[in-house]
């Protein structure tokens, strides 16, 4: 049985970046870096949001010769929902009190 | 130095990505490709870490609701720490029925004293052995028989310990140091030794 955690302060400041453009695709150390998260942080997030049918992914070919593929995020429409209710929602009024907001 | 880095950031990639769960592979394996677009001021090293940190976290949170994806060396090395102890205290069992003798108050004998020690350590081996087919076959697991048998033996592995304690009144500190490797780590191997049964009997059936 899944668990309905709120999310925490993380998964918001990565879910308002992502829906400040919500259909466009993401790359991995592009959040990181916008979002200050560091990939160890990042990632599980990404996975989580992922498994729950929050995020879309896919690999992108690069232009440069000789590097691999990229992958790249993007929310679904359940995600920008979800994002948009918990951006607004109560759990972000509590820590927008702590420490900066998301809107 | 920065090429050094580099080398061992792909090493720690390289190895969290074959670490990594089966269904976690991919997002692994995007940690390792966007190592490679990393601009040359970012730390290659930090970024690696995490991978390793992500696959490691990732692979516990799977073993700890299935058993298909539990590395067999890891379960070795759990089963090693776990049984080894009290493994080698058969030798101690042996030395004690040959000669040095425990319990003179009580009126054992060597051989008596030997027995029972010996018997308390045989979770060890017979732990172990079960241990090792689990882990090197594809479809045995310790029966309900052989499960039985090694809860006894654990149980009689602890009454045995604690009893030697509370004789000796050894302290807190002795306790802790040589009733967790001698009694209470066993007892844990046996509880995932016959968890591991039963899902491989179940996976058995439903082949």
């Amino acid at each position: 049985m899944e668990r309905n955690r709120r999310p925490s302060r993380h998964t918001l400041v990565l879910l308002a970046e992502l829906t400040q453009r919500p259909r466009r695709w993401h790359y991995g150390y592009e959040l990181s870096r916008i979002t200050e998260l560091k990939s160890g942080t990042l990632y599980p997030i990404l996975m989580r949001l992922c498994e729950r049918g929050m995020l879309e992914s896919k690999w992108q070919p690069t232009a440069e010769e000789g590097r691999p593929p990229r992958h790249t995020y993007r929310l679904t429409a359940a995600g920008v929902a979800f994002a948009r209710d918990a951006l607004t929602g109560p759990a972000a009024h509590g820590r927008a009190a702590l420490g900066g907001s998301y809107t | 130095m920065q090429k050094f880095r580099e080398r061992i950031a792909r090493a720690l990639v390289a190895h969290a990505v074959r670490v990594a769960a089966s269904d976690h592979t991919d997002l692994i394996a995007a940690m390792a490709h966007e190592l490679e677009h990393l601009p040359k001021s970012e730390s290659a090293l930090s970024w690696a870490l995490g991978s390793v940190l992500v696959s490691y976290t990732g692979r516990m949170r799977v073993m700890t609701r299935s058993s298909a994806d539990w590395p067999r060396w890891l379960l070795l090395l759990e089963m090693l720490l776990c049984l080894g102890p009290v493994t080698a205290f058969v030798f101690v069992s042996v030395s004690i029925a040959q000669g040095y003798t425990l319990f003179p108050a009580q009126g054992y004998t060597q051989v008596q004293e030997g027995l029972i020690f010996g018997s308390a350590t045989l979770i060890g081996p017979i732990g172990l052995v079960s241990a090792f087919r689990t882990l090197f076959s594809q479809t045995y697991g310790p029966g309900r028989p052989l499960t039985t048998l090694l809860w006894l033996l654990a149980a009689w592995t602890l009454t045995v310990f604690v009893a030697l304690f509370v004789h000796f009144h050894l302290g807190l500190v002795a306790w802790c140091g040589m009733l967790l490797p001698f009694a209470l780590l066993p007892g844990s191997a046996v509880a995932h030794l016959a968890w591991f049964g039963s899902i491989r009997r179940r996976e058995v059936v439903s082949a």
